[in-house]
Parts: C-alpha cells; structure tokens; sequence
C-alpha cells in the first residue's frame, strides 16, 4: 500500500466513527489487531477487543464526535490528530472502574498511531491526556 | 527533505537529548519553532523558548533518557513514539503548579507529531498523559467540586 492508500483508509475510519458504522471500522482490521490506550495502560487484542474500545467512548459519549486535524501517512504506518467532542451521558471505563454520566461536555485532542499490514489495520496506539478529561468532567481540579 | 532524512533527524535530535547536548538540539530547531505540550495547551516559541523547555525537563529530570520505539514518516513530517525514563531529582514546573523533587522514578510513553522545515524541526505537538505521571510521582490530584 502506498501512504496515500494508507492515509484513505485511515480517514475512512473517523467517518464511520461519526456515523457509528463500528462495523464498518472493524472490518479495516486485521484478525489479530492490538489495540493499546497509552493513557489508560490498557491492551486490547482482536477484532472484538477494537470492537469493545470503539463501543465503550460511543457508549460514555453517544453523541461524539471526532475532527481530525492532521494526517502523516507513511508507507507501514499512519498518524492522526484529532479532537473528541461529545457529552458525557453514559458510563465511561476507566482504570480506576466505570465513572457515571456527569452531564459534562468535553473536547479533547488525541493522536492516534497506526500500523499498516496490507490494506489493513495491525495496530492502534491511541494518545491522549486523561487528566484534561476528567477536569472536563468536573473530577479532579 | 525525504522521508528518510526526516526520521535521521529526529534519532540525531533524541540522540542529543541522551547526551545533554541541548545546544546541538538547537542547531537542528527552526528560528522560528513552535513546541507545544498538548496536555496544557502550552507553546514554546523560538530558539529561546524551546532551549528553556528542555533546560527546566533536564533540571526536574537529571538522568532523564528517550527511547525511541516507532517512526512514522513522510516528507515532511515525522511522528516519534517514545517511552520518557528518569529520576525525579529537581524541581518540575508545569502550568498546574511546581512540583518539588520527589526521588521518584518515571516511566511514560510520549507521542511527538514533527513538522520539519528545510531539514529543520520547526513545530512540535506532544502528546502525553499527566495523569500516569502524577501517579508515579505519588501525587494525587485534588477532586473537583
């Protein structure tokens, strides 16, 4: 795959997001795809594991939204940007346990790593500040 | 600059980190750089700025070393993941408050999104999450209202 089909197929996937076609996102993976929250020190592996982390922001936040803001494609891997906006009216999975709905809005940036085996997705990195979050949330100060 | 050169700069620039060498960093920056800590939406601008930066992370962090894990790269543009190693031995400041050394060890992973112009580094987003650190620093944060 060039960069160029890499960064497409990447892209791809924040539509769906906004459009909650996990399915649709899912089906970009590969069987064994590792997904890691380097915030939350969390690993996720195979397709269900990626479904489960794709569900649980949609749960935590059912209206969100994502923008991306950059993209660097390369040949085996890409990287986006992007910002999470959404209303906190669901439970969100934390390390720390499920944290209820707060009512809360938030709007926070992300960066997320991905690696590229033919056409598909191997592996997600995803970056964020948990503690942006949560002052958002109105939990810590 | 190719792809290539662009992740030669950035282990050449990580590379001095390990090495104290922030004047050989310097050298490699934009005039004009602009460095950015994402989790306190925090710029850094210029030579000046970005020197300080690193002057006060060697400070709070004496023995502190980079090891680089992936590169993505294009042609103008290269992201770093990294993990960040070291001893809490000085004083940290961060827009949030001073923290004074707590002899702690740190561990964390870091996402750096380069933008290099005419093979220098002339922006910088980094991602991080402040929460780990606190953590290993035994520093809890106070709960909101």
């Amino acid at each position: 795959m060039s960069a160029q089909d890499n960064a497409k197929l990447v892209r791809a996937i924040y539509d769906m997001y906004n459009e909650r076609d996990i399915e649709g996102i899912v089906a970009q993976a590969t069987a064994n795809v590792e997904v890691v929250s380097m915030a939350f020190g969390a690993s996720m592996q195979g397709l269900d594991g990626y479904r489960q982390y794709l569900q649980s922001w949609a749960t935590a936040f059912p209206d969100s939204r994502v923008e991306v803001s950059n993209v660097v494609a390369g040949d085996q891997g890409v990287v986006v940007e992007f910002r999470g906006k959404g209303k906190h009216t669901g439970p969100l999975a934390a390390p720390q346990g499920e944290i209820p709905p707060t009512g809360k809005s938030v709007d926070v940036p992300f960066c997320d790593v991905y690696q590229i085996k033919a056409g598909k997705v191997a592996s997600l990195h995803n970056y964020f500040d948990s503690a942006t979050m949560m002052r958002q949330l109105g939990l810590i100060n | 600059m190719s792809a290539q050169a662009n992740s030669a700069l950035a282990r050449v620039v990580y590379d001095a980190f390990n090495n104290n060498d922030i004047q050989a960093i310097l050298t490699l920056a934009d005039n004009d750089i602009e460095f950015v800590l994402i989790p306190f939406d925090q710029h850094f601008y210029g030579l000046e700025g970005f020197g300080e930066f690193m002057q006060s992370f060697k400070a709070a962090f004496p023995d502190c070393t980079i090891n680089l894990m992936n590169q993505v790269v294009s042609d103008e543009k290269v992201v770093n993941e990294f993990m960040v190693s070291g001893t809490h031995a000085g004083v940290l400041a961060s827009p949030r408050g001073e923290i004074p050394a707590t002899g702690r060890s740190i561990g964390y992973y870091v996402c750096e999104v380069w933008e290099v112009k005419n093979g220098k580094l002339a922006k910088v987003r980094t991602y991080f999450d402040t929460t780990t650190i606190l953590r290993q620093l035994g520093v809890t944060p106070a709960p909101g209202e």
